[in-house]
């Protein structure tokens, strides 16, 4: 009895120590979850269940130069590839400033995804909690990221409509008075939902490039050339451009005093030239042009 | 004999009387009291003199010598500026005394009514009318020289880039700047030459560009006569700065246009510059206005750093074939800030734009900052991966902050989840832009925020292989999250783990770098306090590794892109 309580003991001390050893180690013997974006998109889809999301039909889209938010400055849209956003600053200045984030998708499939995304990359484990579970019903499908700073103050909060993603992001929502977020939202979802649905087959009204031209496609660095853009947007309305100077070949594009679009050269080389058009809706369309430039001389 | 003697005091009285009677005019004139010493013969003899000049150059005129003797005399000498046969200066009309060394008088290029004469052929007359000797002839030429580009130039291979701004007053607008000229000072609208202003005073030098996030304005356009901008460098290397030499300045008589009055017939001009740290050389020997010269200059230092380099341009001329330059008196500095990198910038793959013409100005300026208050040098890829990924964590050594204010997303700083504000997973893409512009889209950032701007502003500036790595759940020990006030072991109030994260490498994951937490590195990872464990290049593997001292599970991870730019 006594030895088997000494052998035990010392089996004890052995494993004890075993255990001590090897425990830096321990974790890596352990099977890791799958990491990359499609696992997080899976996990996600487990916790926040997309599939029985509701889908309302198809929108034209988003008008969000367009919205004014009372007491707030909107200032010029931001358009890069399919997103557009536009911050809003207090009018004030006493409110603190808020960012729009949103995307135009083809279908409404499309927009759930982005906002699985957008759910799927939050660093937490904890789910995020329901815009409806709130008491803000927007979107088919919304979340919310609430603040630490208490009462109610949003991190937050995205949501998808039809084939749009919204997401409306805090300054700082430490920041007193609040932005209300919620009152956002509800502002940019009905503006979504007002427009009349679209068959289900119907093309999202995407402005037109009618012609995009150079005035000539070579030239020597250091030389202006005019440049002839013209848009028609369904929609009506104004466009927004963005210019894409892709080198080697340097320059940059502006609007001068006589309204036409012109291309700076500032550097020799290849020049791919892409005028991305975001139309009133916020989709966009592009085009490019090559161009050749020269030395300077 | 007496009878001569008489005519000869007779005479002599006279002749003082005259003499007398000539003095008056000058009695006015400094030192004339005292009596003239008895008539002396005297020589006035040609020194060494500016031939040719630009006095609208810094300490530009004319430098004439000349020698008056004997010692012993003294004679009324005139110093005139003629055009042709007219003078438009009197330099000096008063009574000299003699020297054996040269007597030296200085001409500012302004004619009597005090404006700068336009370029031209000039004489200068000295003469002293009473010495017996005949009057001295310099022949002047004024030019004008001045620089209107500066175009910085690869030495030897691909060791230049432009630099780019990301800002356009209230708009985002990628801008770099300029391949052909980053330097430019020329005429803007309704003025009427590019080395001069209208009223002939000479084109102040430009003003580094001193702002990180836009380029230079001009009402709602950009800036398009007048700039400097910074250049960058590979490390160590000698920058070429191409000169272009201007070709017209203002008349300050006329307001109207004049040509630079060179080359010089039978002269030959050339420029040269130096720093505090040497000679700009070229070999170059012979410029004319409108005409470009290759300067090389100093090494710049060996690391990636900020250096703000004044050149002094000078200006030299010879007689064609003749082996001795001489200097065109004044000079024109302008001020140049030159980044280094350790390596060519690099960006993602096939990506297209602007944003990726080289090195963001901020970017380069926040290196440059961070080495300062981190005390550290960036000298080769590992030293600035260092300094970027504990620069851009912060809160260390005179870096009171993270990178532009930001802190982690979560409920101890007010925030939530860790939510991504400036990476968009979709598009592979980091809005570096609106983080630089004063965190435009919100202070909170989480991991996958780090990363992007981790990623890219470090593979900007020369480190190679640079890439995300998308990592796993993560059961967390202690850590310390960028911005936070220290180490915790409930990141999120009810839990402490990370269902994913982001972190970078250069190495494809053996080694990794986490600008956005610190791991615990007292030997206790799971207990508070901790003690910082900044993660630059930290191997993944073994108990002092990433993987041990961030979680406690096994983690898997995946090697991603570098992101786009946004």
């Amino acid at each position: 009895m006594k030895r088997t309580r000494i052998t035990l003991s010392g089996t004890l001390v052995s494993a004890a120590l075993w255990v001590f050893c090897a425990a830096p180690f321990l974790a890596a013997q352990e099977p890791a979850e799958e990491a990359g974006l499609e696992a997080q998109l899976a996990r996600a889809a487990e916790l926040y269940a997309p599939a029985e999301w509701p889908q309302s039909a198809r929108r034209a889209g988003l008008a969000l130069g367009e919205i004014d938010i009372q007491g707030y400055r909107g200032e010029p849209l931001r358009a890069a590839g399919e997103t557009i956003e536009r911050r809003y600053a207090g009018a004030e200045e006493e409110l603190p400033p808020f960012t729009v984030e949103a995307v135009v998708c083809d279908t409404a499939k499309d927009a759930q995804r982005l906002l699985l995304t957008w759910l799927a990359t939050l660093a937490s484990v904890d789910p995020a909690p329901r815009a409806l579970d709130l008491g803000a019903p927007v979107g088919d499908a919304g979340y919310v990221g609430l603040s630490a700073a208490g009462e109610g103050a949003m991190s937050w909060i995205a949501f998808a409509r039809a084939n749009v993603a919204v997401r409306i992001l805090a300054d700082d929502p430490r920041q007193t008075p609040r932005p209300d977020l919620t009152l956002v939202a509800r502002t940019l979802d009905e503006k979504i939902a007002e427009e009349p649905p679209l068959a289900e087959d119907a093309p999202l009204p995407r402005p037109a490039i009618q012609s995009f031209a150079a005035e000539r496609f070579e030239c020597r660095a250091g030389e202006v050339l005019r440049l002839d853009l013209a848009v028609e947007d369904p929609a009506g309305g104004p466009y927004h451009v963005e210019w894409i100077v892709g080198g080697p070949g340097q320059g940059y594009v502006e609007r001068r005093e006589d309204g036409a679009w012109r291309l700076y050269t500032t550097g020799s080389g290849a020049i791919r030239l892409v005028a991305e058009v975001t139309g009133r809706f916020g989709t966009m369309t592009s085009r490019a042009i090559d161009l050749q430039v020269g030395a300077e001389r | 004999m007496r009878e001569t003697s008489r005519r000869f005091l007779g005479t002599a009285s006279c002749r003082a009387l005259l003499g007398a009677a000539a003095l008056l005019p000058f009695l006015a004139s400094p030192g004339l009291g005292q009596a003239l010493p008895k008539k002396v013969t005297g020589r006035l003899i040609q020194g060494a003199s500016t031939r040719i000049a630009d006095p609208k150059l810094a300490h530009g005129g004319v430098h004439l010598r000349y020698f008056l003797k004997p010692a012993s005399g003294r004679w009324r000498v005139i110093a005139e500026v003629l055009q042709g046969a007219a003078v438009i200066r009197t330099l000096n009309d008063s009574v000299v005394h003699g020297s054996t060394s040269a007597i030296k008088l200085f001409w500012d290029g302004r004619n009597g009514t005090g404006v700068f004469v336009d370029p031209g052929d000039y004489t200068v007359r000295i003469s002293a009318p009473d010495s017996g000797s005949g009057p001295l002839l310099y022949p002047v030429t004024i030019v004008r020289l001045g620089i209107t580009e500066i175009e910085a130039r690869p030495n030897g291979g691909t060791n230049e880039w432009q630099m780019v701004y990301f800002r356009k007053a209230t708009t985002y607008a990628f801008y770099a700047t300029p391949a052909i000229h980053e330097y430019l000072s020329i005429k803007d609208t309704g003025e009427v030459s590019d080395l001069d202003l209208n009223d002939g005073s000479p084109r102040p030098a430009v003003p580094v560009h001193a702002a990180t996030h836009e380029p230079v304005m001009e009402g709602a356009n950009y800036e398009d006569d007048e700039y400097n901008y910074p250049l960058c460098y590979l490390i160590n290397t000698q920058p070429i700065l191409e000169l272009t030499f201007g070709a017209e300045g203002t008349s300050a008589a006329t307001g109207t246009a004049v040509p630079a009055g060179y080359p010089v017939p039978g002269y030959e001009i050339r420029a040269r510059g130096e720093d505090g740290d040497g000679a700009w050389t070229s070999t170059v020997t012979s410029i004319a206005p409108g005409s470009r010269a290759e300067f090389t200059g100093p090494a710049l230092p060996n690391e990636a750093m900020r250096s703000d380099v004044d050149v002094t341009w000078r200006w030299q001329y010879r007689a064609t074939g003749a082996a001795e330059w001489l200097a065109v008196p004044g000079s024109f500095a302008t001020a140049h800030r030159f980044y280094t990198i350790v390596a060519a910038p690099q960006f993602a793959s096939g990506a297209s734009g602007t944003q990726y013409s080289g090195p963001w100005v901020e970017v380069a300026e926040y290196l440059n900052t961070w080495r300062i208050g981190l005390v550290k040098r960036a000298l080769n890829q590992a030293t600035t991966n260092e300094v970027m990924v504990l620069g851009i964590f912060g809160q260390q050594g005179a870096l009171p902050t993270a990178i532009e204010g930001v802190c982690y997303d979560c409920p101890i700083m007010g925030g939530d989840g860790g939510a991504t504000h400036y990476y968009s997973f979709g598009t592979t893409t980091m809005d570096l832009s609106a983080l630089l512009n004063n965190h435009a889209k919100g202070k909170y950032v989480n991991c996958s925020d780090c990363a992007g701007t981790s990623s890219v502003m470090i593979a900007m500036v020369g480190v190679t292989n640079v890439k995300m790595v998308m990592l796993g759940y993560m059961n967390l020990k202690a850590i310390w999250g960028i911005g936070c006030p220290g180490y915790t072991l409930n990141l999120w109030g009810s839990s402490h783990a990370f269902s994913y994260h982001h972190i970078i490498t250069r190495d494809n994951a053996t080694h990794v770098s986490d600008a956005c937490m610190c791991v615990d590195e007292d030997g206790s990872p799971t207990t508070l306090p901790g003690t910082p464990g900044y993660n630059c290049d930290r191997i993944w593997t073994g108990t002092s590794g990433y993987m041990y001292l961030a979680a406690s599970n096994n983690v898997s991870k995946t090697v991603e892109t570098l992101p786009k730019l946004k």
